[in-house]
């Protein structure tokens, strides 16, 4: 029986559903075939576990509510169902606004815009409205809104789409919206706007470095300021590039990143700026964005024009709870921002190649701490299934075991080694299941908080960011 | 309950009514694979309410091969991925700061025990997910699965004995931090 032939019996074996015979082949097969031991327990486990996910709630009047949609859409055409994703790329709209207005343009030669990078790297706080028309999977669709910042991490906007008006607060890592209560469909659902923890550098200067053929444009007047004006495009191959070097290959997920990567070779974004001749400040932008539709064929487009005002006027931004912490009517907070990581890391391992018996699995932590705080108390433990042990995975303390303090910007290096008894375990059994060995570091916050980081295998969900650049003495 | 077939012919007779006996029957496990695929309940419900309107509308329109609940699940899967796509489109604006939403799932929608489960199941890639989900929640057959999904049996098989290893790495790692924290 080959190993193909065996997966597609996994259901009815499980089940007790196949013959006496059938059964006794695939007993046979499993005790001598490590790869379908594990991937039959895999299948078992996923089994067992999904299995519990029977209950998510259904509105009572979710069939009701359907209907209605249902007759409305037999009646005249849906202009609705665009508002999502339109609200969406608007809400991208306005991020791409804000990035741009806090860039350091200083990566650019010119010195304007390196003088422009200091005046808004100065601000304390402005205002700024914009306006925009979105064309998705050809529907057209008006946004307008208004955001207020004040900086460091506050941010304040309302948003007009289709006559009815979000609203966002953004403070840190916490944003609550309010959505509109005549909302008909009752489930319009806003997109994650994650602005308010601010771009991180990397991101920022990625953004500028791929910034390209910027051209000098005649001047001119906003709001009665002279102004230089500017066009520049985005060099998406460059982005495109750089960020797949920055991925590796033998991450999960790795494919489908580098995949998504390559289909945005064929956006195309159109930047013009309007800078304040006395101060720097960017008074005004314009910004076309085309992106292929991938059901359509056609193209997405967006072009939006954004104002800048009240530089440095006093405004205050809090959130919408009363004393006692309540949330306000109508608003929800939505999202709290991954934590950032406290730690880059460098882990390797290596499995001896020698006796199968007595095969030496060594792994090595390199780790630093590139938070702005100090970690006590930090240790580095490994889980492992790779082991003779009973129980289904064993966990082992790596050297240094006594804790240790890393300030901002030290390392430390862990090491541990074991041996696993690996005579009847194939060579790719083997480094599968180091592969699916968990490296945690543990330590203690300057709040006193335990917290722990995940530091193999590398997440599939947050990617872990390459450690900043700090800078120099 | 009228069977399917009986509520067909109905609406085609012009008794739009009917169709609430379908949604009904198929609600729970479209709104279920729609979150499981998405991450995000709200979402989910949006997305299962545009699945019953356009399945709707091509009853009216076309006389498919596939029976009722191969073809829901055909169509919610094709707008979970549109749905993600879009996603793309916002995340590949140069800001590249459009950060996915944060899973809906709550300690209010959902039992406790649950949530590791969930977590992990939203980390195992989308195709592979459809099929664990189909499979192990709603209890599809690969045969049923490759007819909604559009894709062969052996594909089926691929995607779910992947998609297991992936979904077991992921509940570990989810296991084991919850546990150190």
């Amino acid at each position: 029986m080959r190993c193909e032939e065996l997966e597609k019996l996994f259901p009815d074996y499980l089940n007790g559903d196949i013959s006496a015979s059938q059964k006794q082949l695939m007993d046979e097969h499993l005790s001598h075939c490590a790869r379908c031991r594990s991937t039959l327990a895999a299948y078992e486990e996923a089994r067992q576990h999904l299995s519990f996910l029977k209950d998510a709630p259904i509105p009572s009047d979710f069939a009701k509510a359907t209907m209605t949609k249902v007759k409305a859409a037999t009646t005249k055409s849906r202009s609705r169902q665009w508002l999502r994703p339109a609200l969406g790329a608007a809400t991208a709209v306005i991020v791409l606004a804000i990035l741009l207005v806090t860039q350091p343009w200083g990566v650019n030669p010119q010195s304007v815009m390196a003088k422009a990078y200091a005046a808004t790297s100065n601000l304390q706080s402005y205002r700024m409205t914009s306006s925009a028309t979105i064309t998705f999977e050809g529907k057209t669709i008006e946004q307008a809104s208004e955001w207020e910042f004040a900086f460091p991490d506050r941010h304040h906007g309302k948003m007009t789409l289709d006559g009815e008006t979000y609203e966002f607060i953004i403070i840190s890592d916490k944003q609550y919206t309010r959505e509109p209560s005549s909302t008909q469909s009752g489930t319009m659902y806003v997109i994650g706007l994650s602005s308010g923890s601010g771009p991180s550098k990397e991101e920022t200067l990625e953004l500028l470095d791929t910034l390209t053929d910027l051209e000098k444009l005649p001047d001119e007047k906003i709001d009665g300021v002279d102004c230089f004006h500017y066009r520049g495009r985005v060099d998406i191959d460059r982005m495109v590039d750089k960020r797949k070097a920055e991925l590796d290959p033998a991450e999960p997920g790795y494919e489908e990143r580098v995949e998504a990567l390559e289909r945005q070779r064929r956006m195309k974004t159109e930047v013009e700026l309007w800078i304040g001749k006395d101060d720097y400040l960017i008074r005004q932008m314009k910004r076309d964005m085309q992106a292929p539709s991938e059901d359509t064929g056609e193209w997405d487009t967006s072009s939006s024009m954004v104002r800048y005002y009240d530089f440095n006027e006093p405004i205050e931004i809090e959130p919408p709870v009363t004393a006692s912490g309540e949330l306000l009517p109508g608003w929800r907070l939505v999202s709290s921002s991954p934590k950032e990581s406290t730690f880059s890391r460098d882990v390797t391992f290596t499995i001896g190649d020698d006796d199968p018996a007595h095969q030496q699995i060594s792994f090595r932590i390199a780790i630093t701490n590139i938070s702005e705080e100090v970690a006590s108390n930090v240790r580095v433990t490994v889980h492992t299934m790779a082991t003779n042990e009973e129980s289904r995975s064993v966990r082992m303390e790596a050297e240094p075991s006594a804790p240790i303090d890393l300030e901002p910007g030290e390392s430390e290096t862990y090491c541990i080694t074991w041996e696993y008894d690996a005579s009847h375990t194939s060579k790719d059994e083997l480094a599968r299941l180091v592969n699916l060995t968990t490296v945690l570091a543990k330590y203690t916050t300057p709040d006193g908080e335990e917290a722990v980081e995940l530091l193999f295998p590398p997440d599939v969900l947050y990617p872990s960011k390459p450690p900043p650049k700090r800078p120099p003495g | 309950m009228q069977d399917e077939a009986q509520i067909i012919n109905l609406m085609r007779a012009g008794d739009t009514d009917a169709f609430t006996g379908i949604v009904e029957r198929y609600q729970g496990p479209i709104i279920r694979y729609l979150d499981r695929l998405t991450g995000e309940y709200e979402v989910a419900l949006d997305l299962a309410q545009d699945t019953f309107v356009r399945a709707y509308q091509g009853i009216l329109k076309t006389d498919t091969s596939l029976s009722l609940q191969a073809w829901l699940y055909k169509i919610a899967t094709n707008l979970a991925r549109q749905h993600h796509r879009r996603k793309k489109i916002l995340t590949f604006i140069p800001s590249a700061h459009v950060e996915e939403p944060e899973s809906s799932l709550s300690a209010d929608d959902y039992a406790e025990g649950n949530m590791a489960i969930n977590e992990a199941l939203l980390k195992v890639p989308e195709k592979q997910r459809a099929c664990l989900v189909l499979h192990f929640v709603e209890g599809l057959k690969y045969r049923e699965i490759a007819e909604a999904l559009g894709i062969s049996e052996d594909a089926v098989r691929k995607r779910v004995v992947r998609g297991c290893e992936q979904f077991r790495q992921a509940y570990r790692q989810q296991e084991v931090i919850e546990n150190e924290v």
